[in-house]
């Protein structure tokens, strides 16, 4: 990322909360940030490569989803969600672009720059259950 | 890239029967849709409605992005989309009257409840813990 054009586009805070979370997250249901270093004119952000391609391709080539696979890919999604707030941040920016599958099927979440830190009261537990 | 409507939706039905003709429809005006909106700025569909408001909001608007992410995969479209960001703004805060689940995308009862369980009022909610539970 250029330096320059994040200042321009007010886009610093988005860049570090993004940057916070990804070296704070240490789960599977998240992308994983390798490392991150800088030079002078720019800021590098080295990710996980994951092959299976996003939610939203995946719509774009099936128009829907069976009810089975939904369900699948619905609760992986709650599960990265959960996990997400047990770091006390909300996402916020959820959308099927963001939800990205790696090479063996599985749903992670990318893309943290609306993520907001907040601290989450842990919920009377398994309510549902 | 962009082709008539009508077209897409031919494309549509005959590649998936299983959509209905309004399904098609529907479906082929939201890929049109997306194909244009892709070069500008991001979508509004998955937004809670609290976010807009003044009132603030909590963690639970990631759940309600849920719904909106179900809705889609199980219908094809995401549940307030429109030509204009600005009219699906519109239509999340009134999602109460535009809430609606296309009898032709034969759900089960158990998604149709999950989805009015999670696209609903930040208070009535589904919650963390234990929510994969319900499916």
């Amino acid at each position: 990322m250029k330096k320059q054009e994040m200042i321009y586009k007010n886009q610093v805070a988005h860049v570090r909360a993004e940057r916070d979370i990804l070296a704070l997250a240490q789960n599977p249901w998240i992308v994983e940030l390798h490392c991150s270093f800088q030079d002078e004119n720019f800021l590098y952000l080295v990710m996980e490569f994951l092959q299976g391609g996003d939610l939203m391709t995946l719509l774009m080539e099936k128009d829907v989803l069976s009810e089975e696979m939904s369900r699948f890919y619905i609760a992986e999604t709650i599960l990265a969600i959960e996990s997400v707030h047990n770091l006390n941040y909300i996402h916020r920016d959820l959308k099927p672009d963001n939800l990205i599958m790696s090479k063996d099927g599985h749903i992670k979440l990318s893309d943290f720059g609306l993520c907001k830190h907040v601290e989450i009261k842990p919920k009377s537990a398994n309510i549902n259950e | 890239m962009r082709s008539d409507l009508s077209n897409i939706a031919k494309e549509q039905a005959a590649r998936n029967p299983n959509l209905s003709r309004n399904q098609a429809n529907r479906r082929a005006e939201y890929v049109r849709n997306r194909q244009l909106a892709y070069s500008t700025v991001g979508t509004p569909d998955y937004i809670a409605p609290e976010v807009f408001g003044q009132g603030g909001y909590s963690e639970t608007v990631d759940w309600w992005s849920a719904g909106a992410i179900l809705f889609e995969m199980l219908v094809g479209y995401p549940p307030f989309f429109s030509d204009e960001p600005s009219i699906t703004c519109q239509k999340i805060l009134q999602w109460r009257k535009t809430l609606n689940i296309p009898d032709d995308a034969k759900l089960s009862p158990e998604a149709t409840d999950l989805l009015k369980r999670l696209l609903c009022d930040a208070e009535n909610r589904l919650g963390a813990g234990g929510i994969h539970e319900i499916k």
